[in-house]
């Protein structure tokens, strides 16, 4: 009876409310939008092939090469390049130093997008996480495997965040290289908050050109080769520095057009699974 | 109130807005999508006594709070824009479509201008075009308030929302 009694003021109630939201903001309580998205996964995904199919319809004709193949093709014929080129390097050290140390690989998960976390960031939310032996900081690629299209930020027992390569937060070492040169200008790509990415801290006496191929550096434990991360589509006198270029550069992915991407594992995690 | 009818509202208007069934009818890519929440929040504010206005306001911004993270800034400056908007009833007279999409625009730009800034200061995530996909989202969110106005209101009785005086018109 003495429970029913109880009366809270709406100014109690208010500053109670505000104190539990502030402690929100302190806290670091991500967990429960992971948890959220884990466990309503299913439903959330319900509309996601039609809207992947509304966006990018089919071709009407079989003999049109449809834009998507070409952009396969043109993927496959770079990370070949890059994979050329790292195997010679491969084979220059053994000729020299004629011994070979036994090399880890990495595993691939392959994972589902539950969807994008708002409106206004970059990243999405994926179906697997720390159960699957999903990482913070592990590289993503696409479907096919064949390019870079972010890493892994956040992660829960059964989801994960993973942050595009667009997103302002995310920032990647890439190496820039040119068909037919040896060209190889390392530096640290960031997203621009739309659907490119942007290199700065280049001096305007290196030689970067529209056309480029941006590569994914190597990165020990995470990407074993060079794989594309996209092209420059722009370069042009930095405003604020200009001694530097400001480099656009168009993801080798459409970021809208994601469903299953492929996350790479990291070893430690594939000796746990053998265990 | 039926606070369990409330929090089923609150579920299906979270799980629309995170999903992908809505944004089936998005428009500029991916980016330009409408929001439910908002026009709860506003709803709600202006409907219910301010009690229960408080708590509604809360945990529709918690709720924002899980869908786009981080959390905590759409918890406290939907809490607080809940408070003011049912304060705000008792010289604010909401009645046709008109308005109805206009209160909600003009909300959802100062809510999500405040909890960006917000989220800015926990995050330092800077996001371009923030303002412009804002703007558009908001005239997308108003445009369709009303329809979910209606809805709102006709769940209302179901809900047993104890209103104020001056939101009796709300039907």
């Amino acid at each position: 009876m003495a429970g029913r009694n109880v009366h809270f003021s709406n100014t109690s109630i208010f500053f109670s409310l505000l104190f539990a939201g502030a402690v929100l903001f302190i806290e670091p309580a991500d967990k429960i939008s992971l948890a959220f998205y884990a466990s309503f996964n299913s439903v959330l995904r319900i509309g996601r092939d039609a809207q992947v199919n509304t966006l990018h319809p089919q071709p009407e004709f079989e003999n049109t090469f449809s834009r998507e193949g070409y952009t396969q093709l043109w993927k496959d014929f770079k990370n070949l390049e890059a994979h050329l080129l790292a195997v010679q390097k491969e084979c220059e050290r053994i000729a020299k130093v004629r011994a070979t140390l036994p090399e880890l690989s990495g595993g691939l998960v392959m994972v589902q997008i539950t969807g994008r976390v708002s409106n206004y960031s970059n990243e999405v939310v994926i179906n697997k996480g720390e159960n699957s032996f999903i990482r913070a900081g592990q590289y993503v690629l696409s479907e096919q495997n064949d390019s870079l299209i972010g890493v892994v930020s956040k992660t829960s027992e059964t989801a994960a965040r993973v942050r595009l390569l667009t997103d302002t937060k995310q920032s990647v070492e890439v190496r820039i290289r040119r068909d037919g040169t040896k060209k190889d200008i390392g530096a640290m790509m960031i997203g621009n908050g739309a659907n490119g990415c942007k290199i700065s801290m280049i001096h305007k006496h290196t030689d970067v050109r529209v056309g480029d191929t941006v590569y994914a550096a190597a990165v020990s434990n995470k990407l074993n080769i060079p794989l594309v991360a996209g092209e420059v589509v722009q370069v042009k006198e930095d405003e604020q520095h200009p001694l530097l270029w400001d480099i656009t550069v168009l993801p080798a992915e459409d970021m809208t057009q994601l469903g299953e991407v492929a996350v790479i594992v990291a070893d430690e995690t594939l000796l746990k699974r053998t265990e | 109130m039926r606070w369990f009818v409330f929090f089923i509202i609150l579920l299906i208007a979270t799980l629309l807005e995170a999903g992908n069934l809505l944004k089936l009818f998005a428009v500029g890519g991916r980016y330009i999508g409408p929001s439910i929440l908002i026009t709860l929040l506003v709803y709600y504010a202006l409907a219910c006594r301010t009690k229960d206005a408080i708590i509604c306001s809360f945990l529709i911004g918690f709720a924002a709070d899980i869908i786009a993270g981080p959390m905590g800034p759409h918890t406290v400056c939907f809490g607080l824009i809940g408070l003011l908007l049912n304060q705000a009833n008792q010289v604010l007279l909401v009645q046709r479509a008109v308005f109805k999409a206009l209160v909600v625009f003009v909300v959802y730009l100062i809510a999500e201008t405040l909890s960006y800034w917000l989220g800015f200061f926990k995050e330092h995530n800077v996001q371009n075009n923030y303002y412009t996909i804002m703007f558009f989202v908001g005239i997308y969110s108003a445009v369709i308030s009303p329809i979910l106005w209606s809805i709102l209101a006709a769940l209302s009785g179901w809900a047993n929302i104890k209103k104020t005086r001056a939101s009796r018109v709300y039907h």
